[in-house]
């Protein structure tokens, strides 16, 4: 077996709890100004709207009972009415957005990773040579430049200027270029720097000595014994890079239009729609716990140490 | 010269407790923070390598000059338009005039005055962020790892959930409830970096909790907190403040990002992400308003970030290279 079952089971708690803590700071963030009510409604809602809405949700009830309420209906799907989609389900309104996101994080993400572990081991391996020096280069600025501010200027510049590709909206996978680029540069970054790190380390241990003396090729060397242990250290930390680009996603669709859930969270905050953004921050977070709950089984397996100590 | 590098010369590097995760990836490579303490060696690094010249004279030059002396450099008051002076391009371009070196926005504003005013917000914004945190984390870190037992444990989740909490998501809902200000900044800036102090400096107490001067001071009959003030976060100060130079680029990138989504600062603030934000739907007619205030982002940033780098590799020689 793989990993063990107590392993497994203390990871999904881990994420349930924090979901509850999620779902709990939304709870506290909607009642700062004294009376959700005002949060959850449109400008033009009539008292019969308020008296409703306090009915549904149990407002006048103390605030423990709402708690438990808010929970019973979240649990359910229930976060209320949407305003930016007038009477449509809020959670209906985050899910029709939700793919659009999911494609262009995952191809970003993908060629951030696909391009960015092989330039981080060839920086390392030739540390100190011009390979080492422009990956580093380019790293420090990926991880510097913002990505609202790059998507902008590369609108501008590849597809205003030069016309190569078009500027904004949903088509083919012409549109998705250049989000996609701006969206990676960020996570590109990191990952160049954090596999080139872990690698430098990994390449001074004495069974990598072993493995070239009993004769193996160079590179069968670094991709097959090295790679293998001076991964599982960048992928600790995948889940603060997923972290970012969520929130670089957020910019970026703004930026180009792209009709996910980014720019549905800017339309509503826009709108004081507090309904869709209850929403969206609870889908947000499900993703978001998913993803690190499955690269934390995935470091359990590359490196089976983390499953006896629960992962710490 | 400073009590930041002193002691501590034999401490054990790794303080994980348990051994695991012992590797030289700085989480500063993602985000700043780490799960290992940064070691000190005795040696006094440089002054030359505490305060690298090239990134401390671009930070002076685009934060620190700008945001102490604003009403005196900036050539006009950033909030003062006249749609007479909209969109004027800046000098070099045909229709520039010195007037507007870099040109104006849309309602005539300079957009260098607005970029310099905007280098105080930037640093009020990462001074205040990284101070609270620093100073929240520091002392968390101080009790958990002094305590430890359930006091630790109940930290240390505290921290994991917090790392594992999106922190844009507190941003939305912070903005659609109570609107967009400096201090839903501060609070969702706070709100992640916290638990990196947290960590970092749990994770060293423990490693020093076995040293004899802790002994020490316990047999003369000081009390916890006399031990934690003035004998433990000593040794914790240089790494405290490699953080925060770490995390001070960060900052600065992640107001801009909630500023540019109308989450952060509210308009008309010369926010370095709010004139981007302006610029945005002008970047045909008019490249510059959205231009520059990104470019003073990323340069600052990228000062920002290699002033850590340098200061972490100076206190620690093993990384050097």
């Amino acid at each position: 077996m793989l990993f063990s079952r107590h392993f497994l089971l203390a990871r999904v708690l881990q994420a349930l709890l924090a979901l509850l803590g999620v779902a709990t700071m939304v709870f506290f963030v909607a009642r700062l100004t004294g009376d959700p009510a005002t949060v959850f409604l449109p400008m033009h809602a009539t008292p019969e709207d308020y008296a409703r809405l306090r009915e549904a949700w149990g407002l006048d009830q103390p605030l423990y009972v709402q708690y438990v309420t808010f929970l019973g209906n979240a649990i359910r799907g229930d976060f209320g009415v949407s305003i930016v989609a007038p009477g449509r389900d809020a959670l209906e309104v985050v899910m029709v957005r939700l793919p659009a996101t999911l494609v262009l994080g995952i191809v970003a993400l993908t060629w951030a990773v696909v391009l960015g572990v092989p330039l981080g081991i060839l920086s390392a391996v030739y540390r100190g040579g011009p390979i080492d020096s422009s990956a580093r280069t380019f790293a420090a600025f990926g991880q510097a430049i913002p990505s609202f501010w790059v998507g902008i200027v590369l609108m501008w510049v590849v597809a205003v200027e030069l016309r190569w590709l078009p500027a904004s909206g949903r088509g083919d996978w012409r549109n998705l270029v250049l989000p996609a680029i701006a969206l990676g540069l960020y996570p590109f970054a990191a990952v160049v720097r954090l596999m080139r790190s872990s690698m430098i380390e990994v390449l001074n241990r004495p069974y990598l000595l072993l493995a070239e003396s009993k004769g193996l090729s160079r590179f069968r060397v670094i991709c097959m014994h090295a790679f293998k242990n001076a991964a599982a250290v960048p992928l600790t930390y995948f889940g603060i890079i997923i972290g970012i680009v969520l929130t670089g996603s957020i910019a970026v669709e703004t930026v180009f239009g792209w009709p996910g859930i980014g720019r549905l969270a800017i339309t509503a905050v826009q709108a004081r729609d507090f309904a869709t953004i209850q929403a969206l921050t609870i889908v947000i977070a499900v993703v978001y716990l998913s993803v690190n709950l499955i690269v934390d089984v995935m470091y359990g397996v590359l490196d089976p140490r983390v499953q006896s100590n629960g992962g710490r | 010269m400073s009590p930041f590098f002193r002691k501590n010369r034999d401490a054990p590097l790794s303080a994980d407790g348990d051994g695991t995760a012992q590797n030289s990836v700085q989480p500063s490579d993602v985000m700043a923070g780490s799960d290992r303490p940064i070691p000190r060696n005795g040696i006094r690094p440089s002054l030359r390598a505490i305060f690298p010249p090239i990134p401390i004279a671009i930070l002076l030059i685009m934060l620190v000059i700008p945001a102490l002396f604003a009403e005196f450099i900036a050539p006009h008051d950033p909030f003062a338009g006249g749609l007479s002076r909209s969109l004027r391009p800046p000098f070099w371009e045909p229709g520039g005039s010195f007037e507007h070196i870099l040109g104006s926005d849309r309602i005539g504003r300079d957009i260098l005055s607005r970029i310099i005013f905007g280098a105080r917000i930037s640093s009020i914004v990462a001074l205040l962020g990284v101070t609270i945190s620093a100073f929240i984390g520091t002392s968390l870190g101080l009790i958990a790892g002094y305590y430890g037992g359930l006091v630790d444990a109940v930290v240390m989740r505290l921290v994991d959930m917090t790392l594992a909490f999106p922190a844009i998501l507190l941003a939305l809902a912070l903005a659609t409830a109570i609107g967009p200000t400096l201090i839903g900044v501060v609070i969702v800036v706070v709100f992640i970096l916290w638990a990196f102090f947290a960590r970092q400096v749990r994770g060293e107490v423990l490693s020093l909790m076995p040293e004899d001067f802790v002994a020490q001071a316990r047999i003369t009959g000081q009390g916890a907190g006399r031990i934690m003030v003035f004998h433990l976060l000593p040794n914790v100060a240089g790494s405290i403040i490699v953080l925060c130079t770490l995390q001070f680029g960060l900052v600065i990138l992640l107001e801009s990002t909630l500023s540019f989504l109308g989450v952060g600062l509210p308009r008309p603030t010369p926010a370095w992400g709010v004139m981007v934000a302006d610029g945005r739907d002008l970047i045909v007619r008019a490249w510059w308003v959205a231009f520059f205030p990104g470019l003073a982002l990323t340069i600052t940033v990228l000062a920002a970030n290699a002033w850590g780098d340098r200061l972490r590799d100076a206190l620690d020689p093993r990384r050097q290279g």
